[in-house]
């Protein structure tokens, strides 16, 4: 009950009938003002003109034309999600005489949820915003002042809904172009361009059944993988991996160049490579020099090369080699106490490198720019804290719980090599926010984590671009034209079955675009792209067929080049993508990656591998008494093909053969004038002389060929692939 | 004059059959003959840029020392903090070193060393509330590891930026001479010591050699070789990629015959190297070792102006950053205090300057055994132009979400430009060019750090 208020024994009289009124009010409304039920009857009007019941706004109070301080929040918010603005308004509060009118000033106050980072926001003098980031509840309270300094308060809690991840646009399925070729030239560019290199045998059997049948032959054919070269070599380079005499010998190299040099399933091998550059390992991280492992890694790489997208991406995040390149494995929850974090280092690379890139991109590959004409971030490191939270819990495969953890090096050697598996304990649980609104909420396992960060990056609209760009720059041309991009995109996107991220459909639209086909008349001055120094050292090897005179492989680990298999400085790649070598390219908006890394010091040490080949009759003519131990460590090149050519047709023949095979016929009449100039004098006097010992002859030519290979190779037609 | 006997001219002299040289009067020929230096300088001026590969945990080699400082520090960085007793006191500043900076304390003790605190990318002064309000106001791409090396390279913020601030001052301040190129880099990037104009020049830091059978012939000689190598790399193409190989090769062989001539004429060194077992020291030795010398040869060289990268990999410590920080550090710093004796022993000390960049610094916060991808770091200027025994701005104090921190990354007190430009004002740029150079400096106040 309301305290009375006593007049002053001195009030005027004539002010009774007032203060009567007043009283007998003050009587009436006490229990009103008390919460007690609103009296029915003739005093039900006079009352609410006076004032009106205090009634929370969700419950629809009306407080139309009421006298007395009132705080309402409102919304036009239709529900409350999660990851979306949220805004709340007090223009219905109000205080003496309507809404708005009478109060002094606003107060808002936000309560967020442990975990929440949610922030408030205002909007303006009686307006606030704010997003939720967390599924639990929030509590939003206003409070109004009026100008005598009366308060009143109201309050809403909710808690926000998970929304829908964004939806991919619906794409519609694309059949990649068929595979065709029109002439030798076309073949031997094929070769080129998804293969090592080509071989004579090669370009005859290609010719022979058509791209058809050989595209259909690659994508179908038994894989040869990298632990089984290992296999095929480690003993002969006394490698001893996997058991406790296990010895530093590392074979990254000699087991590429064994699969590179005899592989028949080529276009995958390539695909391996090309992948390799993507989904990047270096045998440089110390791996304690476990082949096994490393080369179980590639042959994750190989097995998945036309498979689907996410398969290959879910298979290289669980490979324990890539989950301690980029220190997934191990990683485990936040510790708040002792302040620590999860490892972010595979989280950032894993959406930066692996899958969308750093900003959004169109379909062709072009990048998406915003009103202001900026390009437009596709994560923030505030993402890269989420995702290295979901990706906590993983460890070597199913080993005891205590053992999450423990140092690599106390792993038995058999237990490393299996895919990771989840050790939930110690995967963090609390909800997190991917890309495009999907959500990991609170408590769900690692396993469960890890689906939704794959699909977050899988269904993300750069996947399909970022990728495709990467194949095309890998196999046919540094510079595609964003029409180019955009069909190979397509076919990525939903292949002719609707199958989205189908790796073999995608590199047939790479292959056999119209774009990819062009002969070299009609391709533009920019087209094709540079080899990178292994690469270049592939072509050449294959063409030339190295050989050890005991049939060993010793010649799989000769001739080093400056850069090698596995063996990227970081998991950015040997070069960037982008790389830009000089004024005209810029000016063009031209890029050639691979040129990055053909610097003066490279393209000097690399050139002496191309310069001191022998044949087997140059080394018997030049040690004629080796013993038959000497000979085991000779290793020769088969120059035959070339060498007949000289002494069956001339040098202009010869020169026209390797023109053709090494340098896709691009040698100008002055490169030839230039050759006969050097060469023609030489031949004409070894045809002239009367040979004894053929071996002798043979000797002559075949140094003769090998200088003339080396100047050939050393051409910048070698090098650019077209 | 043909190309190729334009070299011939001026290695004619050079080159007797017997090996000898006497390669000044035929060098300055051709210098001469196609200077166009812009400035003219009459000494010689070197400077070598030292970068910090994978983001340094610079904040961990700078610690506040004030015990209140020092117990954030301590929460923050919990078992991979320096134990007191193991952290050396600087002399007069509240702040303290891990003892594996021993040599860095030296050569900051004998002022030779001083340190920038805070330094990164920047688009313009920026406050953590600017950030708050619009993510934008931060450069792009922070804490990705290519976006961020170019940003440093470049003195941009454009992560697209092709030019490196090194190689920008050289064609600013003196065009093409003829001679090996100024811009030289011992390292595997590319980008710092390169404009599109003027790329870098490669050096293998191992040795100088030049692509096999191309010996340049005895005077008066003829090389059937060199004759056939130039005709092919000279015939007309019109394949773009293959008409840049073909410049560079013809680069690369003739930069290469003048270089190693040159630097054959150089000792090796005189100055003990220390012993170093990893393979990154090792590899900066070498680079280190390689500066020395081009430094020593720069009059001959015609470089009146010089700038080399060098590289040591190594710093992106996620993982194992107790065991593998310490090694690193001690080994750079190591490595540059016998680089500076190096360069004092030849004479040179007086014109060169040494200075550190890093792709960021790292998170004031740990995960279970690292440390992630930070924003701003701390660098270092040594040698003896330098006034040593200097930390240049305010160390920030370990924390989260303070004033100064993005939740764990620092904001940088200093943008790159302010850094460099003052490293270009020692180079002998003048303001106009300086802005040239840096054309995003005016954002920020001209700081003139008092170092140089």
């Amino acid at each position: 009950m309301m305290r009375l208020t006593i007049l002053p024994l001195d009030f005027p009289r004539r002010h009774f009938f007032l203060t009567t009124a007043v009283i007998f009010l003050f009587v009436l409304l006490a229990p009103l003002v008390a919460g007690a039920q609103l009296p029915s009857g003739t005093f039900k009007n006079l009352l609410e003109t006076i004032g009106c019941v205090r009634a929370p706004a969700q419950q629809g109070g009306e407080c139309a034309d009421d006298q007395s301080i009132r705080a309402e929040i409102s919304s036009n918010n239709r529900s409350f999600t999660m990851g979306r603005r949220l805004d709340f308004s007090a223009e219905n509060s109000g205080a003496g005489g309507g809404v708005k009118a009478g109060l002094k000033s606003y107060s808002w106050r936000l309560a967020v949820p442990g975990g929440s980072f949610t922030e408030l926001n205002q909007a303006s003098e009686d307006a606030v915003y704010f997003e939720a980031d967390t599924a639990a509840p929030y509590t939003l309270t206003l409070t109004v002042t009026d100008a005598s300094g009366t308060t009143s308060e109201d309050q809403i809690t909710f808690t926000p809904d998970l929304p829908l991840p964004d939806s991919l646009p619906a794409f519609t399925p694309t059949t990649a172009p068929p595979p065709e070729l029109t002439d030798q030239k076309d073949a031997i560019r094929l070769l080129y361009q998804a293969t090592f290199g080509p071989r004579v045998e090669d370009v005859a059997y290609l010719t022979d059944i058509g791209a058809k049948a050989w595209f259909e032959e690659q994508i179908t054919m038994e894989p040869f993988g990298y632990l089984d070269a290992w296999a095929e070599i480690a003993e002969e380079f006394n490698d001893v991996d996997g058991t406790a005499q296990a010895n530093g010998m590392e074979l990254p190299h000699e087991a590429f160049m064994f699969n590179a040099l005899e592989s028949p399933d080529q276009l995958r091998q390539r695909m391996t490579y090309a992948l390799s550059q993507l989904l990047v390992v270096s045998a440089n991280f110390d791996f304690s020099h476990h082949d096994q492992l490393v080369q179980g890694y590639v042959d994750v790489l190989h097995t998945n090369a036309f498979g689907n997208y996410r398969d290959l991406l879910k298979s290289v995040t669980l490979h324990p080699a890539m989950g301690m390149y980029l220190a997934m494995l191990g990683n485990q929850k936040a510790d708040p106490v002792r302040n620590i974090r999860p490892d972010e280092n595979f989280a950032r690379e894993v959406m930066q490198l692996f899958t969308v890139g750093l900003k959004h991109l169109n379909q062709d590959g072009t990048p998406l720019i915003d009103n202001d004409g900026e390009i437009i971030q596709t994560y923030w490191p505030r993402d890269v804290q989420h995702y290295a939270a979901a990706l906590t819990g993983w460890y070597f495969a199913d080993l005891e719980p205590f053992r999450f953890g423990d140092s690599f090096h106390s792993i038995e050697w058999s237990l490393r090599l299996a895919p990771m598996t989840a050790y939930d304990d110690y995967h963090q649980k609390t909800q997190k926010k991917l890309l495009r609104n999907y959500y990991i909420p609170a408590g769900a396992t690692a396993e469960e984590s890890l689906e939704t960060v794959l699909d977050s990056l899988f269904y993300h609209p750069n996947l399909a671009p970022f990728v495709s760009l990467h194949l095309i720059k890998s196999f046919i041309t540094s510079n595609p034209s964003p029409e180019y991009v955009a069909r190979v995109s397509a076919v990525f996107n939903s292949n002719a079955d609707g199958e989205r991220g189908n790796l073999a459909s995608v590199i047939q639209a790479v292959l056999f675009d119209r774009e990819a086909r062009l002969p070299l008349s009609q391709q533009p001055k920019h087209f094709g792209r540079v080899k990178d120094p292994l690469l270049k050292h592939v072509n050449y090897q294959r063409f030339f067929n190295p050989q050890t005179y005991a049939g060993s492989r010793l010649h799989l680990a000769f001739f080093r080049p400056s850069q090698q298999f596995l063996r990227s400085p970081s998991v950015f790649n040997f070069f960037s993508p982008t790389h830009t070598p000089n004024a005209a390219f810029a000016a063009a908006n031209l890029v050639a990656p691979e040129l990055e890394i053909l610097t003066a010091d490279t393209l000097i040490q690399d050139s002496s591998n191309f310069a001191y080949p022998s044949s087997l009759s140059q080394w018997e003519f030049n040690t004629p008494n080796a013993s038959e131990e000497e000979k085991l460590t000779w290793v020769y090149y088969d120059f035959s093909p070339i060498s007949n050519l000289i002494s069956d047709e001339g040098l202009d023949a010869a020169i026209t053969f390797t023109d053709s095979y090494l340098l896709q016929s691009r040698l100008t009449s002055n490169h030839r004038r230039a050759l006969m100039d050097r060469f023609a004098s030489e031949v004409d006097w070894i045809m002239e002389q009367d040979w004894n010992d053929p071996v002798e002859k043979q000797g002559w030519i075949d140094g003769l060929v090998a200088r003339m290979i080396y100047a050939l190779v050393s051409t910048p037609e070698y090098s650019v692939q077209r | 004059m043909q190309r190729r006997d334009l070299l011939k001219s001026t290695l004619g002299s050079m080159f007797a059959y017997a090996g000898n040289s006497t390669m000044l009067g035929g060098l300055g020929l051709l210098n001469s003959a196609n200077a166009l230096s812009s400035n003219s300088f009459d000494d010689h001026k070197t400077l070598v840029m030292v970068f910090l590969k994978g983001g340094v945990d610079s904040l961990g080699l700078l610690i506040p020392s004030d015990p209140q400082s020092y117990s954030q520090y301590r929460g923050l960085r919990q078992h991979l903090a320096t134990p007191e007793k193991n952290l050396i006191e600087f002399n007069s500043l509240t702040l303290a070193s891990p003892d594996y900076c021993a040599e860095m304390l030296d050569l900051f003790n004998t002022k030779k060393l001083s340190w920038v605190s805070n330094v990164g990318p920047l688009r313009q002064p920026t406050t953590k509330t600017m950030i708050q309000n619009d993510e934008r106001k931060m450069p792009y791409f922070i804490g990705a590891h290519n976006s961020q090396q170019i940003m440093w390279n470049s003195a941009t913020v454009d992560p697209n930026a092709r030019e490196g601030w090194g190689a920008r001052m050289l064609d600013l301040i003196q065009a093409s001479t003829g001679g090996v190129t100024p811009n030289i880099s011992l390292a595997k990037n590319q980008l710092f010591t390169s404009t599109l104009q003027t790329p870098t020049f490669s050096v293998n830091p191992e040795s100088i050699e030049n692509f096999a059978h191309l010996s340049y012939p005895p005077q008066g000689g003829e090389s059937p070789e060199l004759t056939l190598f130039y005709a092919l790399q000279e015939a007309s193409r019109t394949g773009l990629l293959e008409q840049e190989l073909a410049s560079r090769n013809l680069r690369t062989f003739e930069n290469s015959v003048l270089l190693s001539e040159i630097v054959s004429q150089t000792v090796e060194t005189s100055v003990v190297y220390p012993e170093d077992t990893t393979p990154m020291g090792q590899t900066l030795q070498a680079q280190l070792k390689m500066a020395a010398r081009l430094i020593e040869a720069a009059p001959e060289l015609n470089h009146p102006r010089q700038v080399i990268m060098v590289e040591m990999d190594g710093f992106d410590t996620h993982d194992n950053q107790d065991r593998s920080l310490p090694e690193l550090i001690r080994s750079l710093f190591r490595n540059l205090k016998a680089f500076q004796s190096d360069i004092e022993a030849r004479g040179v000390d007086h014109r060169v300057v040494t200075f550190s960049q890093s792709d960021f610094g790292r998170t004031s916060t740990i995960n279970a055994n690292g440390t992630d991808h930070g924003w701003g770091g701390h660098n270092f200027l040594l040698g003896t132009p330098v006034n040593g025994g200097q930390v240049v701005g305010e160390v920030p104090e370990f924390g989260v979400n303070t004033e100064k921190m993005l939740y764990n990354l620092t904001i940088p007190d200093f943008s790159v430009e302010q850094y460099t430009s003052n490293l270009a004002r020692w180079f002998g740029l003048s303001n106009s060019q300086i802005a040239e150079v840096f054309p995003n400096l005016h954002r920020f106040d001209d700081v003139d750090f008092g170092l140089l």
